[in-house]
């Protein structure tokens, strides 16, 4: 199981975050549309994974993305990142 | 008394300027796009002024919200699902004024609030959900980006050459590349040493171009440049709208003179409303000020100020910016107790006052005044600079 957890501060978002959870090797993916910061929970099966994080920072905010389970590999590049951009995609890979 | 104040003022000073050390590239963005009239009002959380403190007469003044205090004794108030609540204390602004002789000696004190009751202007709180820029980002640039960041990732990952330090190292150089493409601010992505800015873009602009879609002013969008472009004249379009909506405050403010007796206090309203493209302003406003600083003897003194009129904001340029205001206002003043035998109990005045841009933050305001009932004028010039607003992020 992972989790990931979105976190938007000094506002709130102007545009829904997304989420993607692709499976590299299959079509089993996982899309998601959120209004604000949430914490979540996926049972995946396993596989290697590209998680992508998209959406639009609240006009001088931030958002904080962090990604943690039982990884056999990663995540990679890092497990937490923070942007302050307005706009931002932020990918992460990990193999269950 | 004295004591008291100076210790309350050096806490808010540190706690102030501790906290002046946000990020500040969107802020920015934000208020350039404010006009002068609601910056003198409400949009600053912090304005420090330091005028004049070379001179014989020197003050130290500090003006901010109870929500940037707070935020700094416990930042998850800054989180979205809290940020949503604090809404009195964000809206909760305060000031106080402490004013020095020549020798660095308390010699009076000015504090005061302000409510904003209606603050529809907070962009910190926009949603553009569902509108053309939620379309443009999340479906034409997000879902084109997504298709790139999946075929680059498989390529890095699948790479049995690589170490697995070395796929994190080119994972982080993708995501470089991504937030590099995503910022409207980067025009000339040619001359970027990150490869994967040139491999992204090689995979991005075909899927771009594929979509056929149109800029807000009708151009097609053939690649990032187009896109990214239609993208920042939307969200900069949208947040301008909201200098127009509704904006009204209440305050209250007294000072202390250099026994730390008060002697003035006023209560205040203002309402500001303009019209979707912001080129007006309706501005209405009411005083209610009671004084004891006449120097014969104590002779408080109530008045009564009120004014009513419309801003016009002329000559805007790129981003909405406006570099010269003008606004027109009828005036009603009356003296409510204690007014002098040479002085006129009630008076009406029209009112001209216009204000030019000479900089991001510095404004110079030339006020005329009418007097209706006794065929006068008279003019001042008045130059005055916000510091610019403050939020930390």
């Amino acid at each position: 199981m992972i989790t990931i957890s979105v976190t938007v501060s000094g506002g709130t978002t102007p545009l829904p975050i997304k989420l993607t959870i692709d499976n590299l090797d299959n079509q089993h993916d996982v899309k998601i549309s959120k209004d604000g910061s949430f914490t979540q929970d996926f049972d995946l099966p396993g596989g290697r994974y590209m998680i992508v994080v998209s959406g639009m920072n609240p006009l001088g905010g931030s958002t904080e993305i962090s990604v943690s389970g039982t990884f056999t590999s990663g995540p990679m590049p890092d497990s937490t990142s923070t942007t302050n951009n307005q706009f931002y995609s932020v990918l992460f890979y990990g193999e269950i | 008394m004295k004591k008291q104040i100076t210790i309350v003022i050096a806490i808010l000073m540190s706690a102030g300027l501790y906290a002046q050390t946000g990020k500040t590239s969107l802020k920015q963005i934000n208020e350039n796009s404010k006009s002068g009239n609601f910056k003198d009002i409400f949009s600053s959380f912090y304005r420090l002024a330091t005028e004049n403190l070379a001179g014989d007469n020197k003050y130290i003044e500090i003006n901010t919200t109870l929500f940037a205090l707070r935020s700094n004794a416990n930042p998850d108030l800054l989180k979205d699902y809290n940020y949503k609540k604090a809404k009195f204390s964000r809206n909760f602004k305060f000031d106080f004024k402490v004013s020095l002789d020549s020798t660095f000696k308390y010699s009076g004190f000015t504090g005061g609030f302000t409510i904003a009751l209606i603050n529809d202007r907070d962009k910190t709180l926009a949603n553009f959900t569902g509108t053309e820029l939620d379309s443009k980002f999340t479906t034409n640039m997000s879902g084109a980006l997504l298709t790139v960041q999946t075929n680059l990732t498989t390529t890095i990952v699948s790479n049995t050459t690589l170490s697995q330090e070395n796929k994190s190292v080119a994972l982080d150089s993708l995501n470089q590349a991504v937030k590099y493409i995503l910022d409207p601010g980067k025009t000339n992505l040619t001359g970027s040493t990150n490869p994967y800015v040139s491999q992204v873009l090689a995979q991005l602009n075909p899927l771009i171009a594929a979509q056929n879609s149109t800029a807000i002013d009708g151009t097609p969008i053939t690649d990032r440049d187009g896109l990214i472009k239609d993208i920042d004249d939307l969200q900069t379009q949208y947040y301008n709208l909201f200098d127009s909506k509704a904006l009204w405050t209440v305050s209250a403010d007294g000072s202390a003179d250099t026994d730390g007796k008060f002697n003035k206090a006023s209560f205040g309203t203002i309402f500001l409303k303009g019209n979707k493209t912001a080129w007006n302003e309706i501005d209405i406003r009411a005083k209610l000020a009671y004084s004891d600083t006449v120097a014969t003897g104590s002779l408080p003194r109530l008045n009564f100020n009120g004014t009513a009129g419309i801003n016009f904001k002329l000559f805007k340029a790129e981003h909405e910016k406006s570099f010269f205001e003008a606004k027109v206002a009828l005036e009603y003043s009356s003296i409510l107790r204690n007014a002098m035998a040479t002085e006129d109990k009630d008076k009406f005045l029209g009112n001209a006052e216009i204000r030019i841009r000479l900089m991001d933050d510095l404004w110079i305001p030339l006020i005329v005044k009418y007097d209706v009932e006794n065929a006068n004028f008279l003019g001042f010039l008045n130059i005055s600079y916000n510091f610019g607003g403050f939020k930390k992020t």
